[in-house]
């Protein structure tokens, strides 16, 4: 009991203060794992396991699995389940890696309530609404008849087999992004010979023979003429009608990455740290 | 009883004249005396009416195979039906012609000839563009496009030699008119800015509809099937300054061919190139948009007038490996233009040093 309330306190502190101020929350040093039980659900075994189910399938695909239970997210914030987290992925600078890849799942158990969003460039290109949606399906069941640590479990599971699944698909892709980042940084790192040779002929045949094609075509001056531009009348061309109706406006809104704060704890950064997808219900 | 083609000879010597287009005057190619138009027109102008009368007391045009017993050969007959023979008058040579030559020389005696018959009445051209260049600046200007050529085989330049320059008048029609071109475009304005969270993207579409007219003048279409449409072209343009009122003084020392392709055929060119710069006309009076697309277009054309003029051309022919070279150049301006065979050998060597260094370089980076 005393760490469920230890835990509450601390997350519902350090919430209020990024949302307040962020001075204030400079010098916190609160990092939390990849299960977070606060509202004191399981043993503490079980969470070890759970956190190790976790960290693997996040080293292995390179985006972090969060579980966050809690008991009431009002608590930390008052506003909807899915601001709430938000709030603590961006204060607890959650994610992997520089782009910060990660998929959180929030559990407020006072309403049953649960938001489910994915946050990176990556994570968005894996986690599509209909992967979501299949994930939650997974999981769902579970907390409907209270099994909390099953249901944690097959929400990490199936996370991890998504990831399987779409970066398998990525790599099988031609001109997969894996490729495509060696060939413009890596100078030829980690290609194979021919692949180098291929790179190293194709563009300098390229312009050889637009060259050629070039002194080729000096070769060719007889050609008949599709315009009569030297004949008009000068001043002749009159316009007649101009008209420019407006049709309609469309509006595309794209969100912007911000770069990390790295100046001074948990109260800066992450500004733009909106999910990619955002799901949230009740279980 | 007159010849049906008329010899322009010296009024000093009796010797061959020739129009020179640096002077502008005809002069005598043995005692080098100088006539202006004016004058030989003064001298020859019955001589040619007569000419033309002949010819016409004469129809049919006599053939050269009458009274031959040829066989009965389908070919033969079409061919003959373009033929026409004439007797010179200085020389009493026989001289066969296409049905459409104009103006040529004697082979025999080497005497400038025109045939007065062919432009006479409805026949008659509007216009004729004095030759201002020579022979001699064909010839250079031939040398000089040789040049700068990386793909021209060095035998070409070495072994072949120019068979035959001719100074041609070239028939052609001139088109005045007025295109009319309705056009409809989709069109978009882009407005992009940030608020440091998102980048907005604003896209305002519309529709844009010009109309408007464009006259033209002159447009050439040239009137011989025996002159390539692609040389005709490429050798443009005339500066029409320099036309003259016919003057069959204008035309000896070259030859010349009467039209063959009717106007109504020739319009459709006409027709096309004026459509075609009229939309880019009315296309880029559409200013300030990110795109624009045109989704539909109308094009009207009204014929002006329409004007018969001979243009000056020097045909150069040469020969090599067993295939002649066709090269067409503008008599007034000097524009030359005709197709060079290419050495494959050349094509694949300038491949070479162009392909491999920048391979090396890029495999270089590569690979170290």
């Amino acid at each position: 009991m005393k760490k469920r309330i230890a835990v509450s306190v601390l997350l519902c502190l350090l919430l209020c203060l990024c949302l307040s101020t962020t001075a204030l929350a400079q010098g916190s040093e609160m990092t939390i794992g990849y299960v977070t039980d606060a509202a004191d659900l399981f043993t503490e075994s079980q969470v070890e396991a759970l956190n190790d189910a976790a960290t693997q399938v996040s080293s292995e695909y390179h985006c972090a699995i969060y579980a966050i239970l809690v008991d009431d997210f009002t608590q930390y914030n008052p506003q909807s389940v899915e601001d709430c987290a938000q709030g603590f992925y961006s204060y607890y600078d959650l994610g992997f890696g520089e782009d910060r890849d990660g998929l959180l799942l929030l559990l407020s158990l006072e309403e049953r309530d649960y938001a489910l969003q994915d946050y990176g460039p990556n994570a968005a290109k894996w986690f599509t609404d209909a992967n979501l949606n299949r994930l939650e399906s997974g999981f769902l069941k579970y907390f409907r008849e209270d099994d909390w640590y099953n249901g944690v479990l097959a929400y990490i599971q199936g996370a991890g087999q998504l990831l399987s699944r779409a970066q398998q698909e990525a790599q099988n892709s031609p001109g997969g992004e894996n490729d495509s980042q060696e060939s413009i940084f890596g100078f030829g790192d980690g290609m194979d010979p021919i692949t180098k040779l291929i790179i190293a002929i194709a563009p300098s045949s390229a312009i050889a023979l637009a060259v050629c094609q070039g002194f080729k075509s000096q070769m060719k001056t007889a050609k008949e003429r599709d315009t009569a531009d030297e004949y008009v009348v000068s001043g002749s061309a009159r316009l007649r009608v101009k008209e420019d109706q407006f049709i309609n406006r469309t509006r595309t809104v794209q969100i912007i990455e911000q770069p990390r704060d790295h100046g001074g704890g948990h109260g800066g950064g992450f500004n733009g740290g909106m999910p990619n997808h955002s799901h949230s219900g009740k279980f | 009883m007159a010849s049906q083609i008329t010899n322009f000879q010296c009024p000093a010597c009796t010797g061959p004249l020739h129009f020179e287009g640096a002077s502008g005057n005809l002069a005598c190619d043995y005692c080098g005396s100088h006539f202006t138009v004016q004058e030989i027109e003064a001298l020859y102008g019955e001589k040619i009416d007569q000419a033309a009368q002949a010819a016409q007391a004469e129809e049919p045009v006599e053939s050269p195979v009458e009274g031959w017993n040829w066989p009965e050969n389908e070919n033969w007959d079409a061919e003959q039906a373009h033929l026409r023979s004439y007797s010179c008058p200085s020389c009493g040579a026989e001289l066969i012609c296409d049905e459409t030559t104009v103006a040529t020389s004697c082979p025999y005696c080497g005497n400038p000839t025109v045939v007065p018959a062919q432009f006479q009445g409805m026949l008659k051209p509007d216009y004729i563009l004095p030759f201002k260049l020579d022979k001699e600046a064909a010839v250079r200007a031939l040398k000089t496009y040789y040049q700068g050529k990386k793909l021209l085989p060095k035998s070409f330049r070495s072994d072949n030699h120019i068979e035959e320059v001719k100074g041609v008048y070239v028939p052609f029609w001139l088109f005045d008119g007025e295109a009319d071109a309705d056009m409809e475009f989709a069109a978009t304005q882009v407005r992009v800015y940030s608020n440091g969270r998102e980048r907005v993207t604003e896209t305002d579409h519309f529709r844009v509809r010009r109309a408007g007219t464009v006259a033209f003048e002159n447009i050439p279409v040239d009137a011989s099937r025996q002159m390539p449409d692609a040389h005709m072209d490429a050798i443009e343009t005339f500066d029409y300054a320099d036309l003259k009122p016919f003057s069959a003084a204008y035309l000896p020392g070259y030859y010349a061919n009467k039209y063959d392709v009717e106007m109504e055929e020739c319009e459709k060119r006409a027709n096309r190139r004026a459509a075609n710069t009229a939309v880019q006309i009315v296309r880029n009076t559409v200013g300030g948009y990110a795109s624009c697309v045109p989704v539909s277009q109308n094009v009207r054309l009204r014929r002006g007038r329409v004007k018969y003029a001979l243009m000056p051309v020097w045909m150069l022919a040469t020969r090599w490996h067993g295939k002649t070279f066709l090269f067409s150049m503008n008599g007034q301006t000097g524009k030359l233009i005709g197709d060079l065979p290419v050495a494959k050998d050349l094509y694949w060597s300038w491949f070479a040093r162009i392909a491999l260094p920048i391979a090396g370089v890029i495999a270089a980076l590569l690979f170290l």
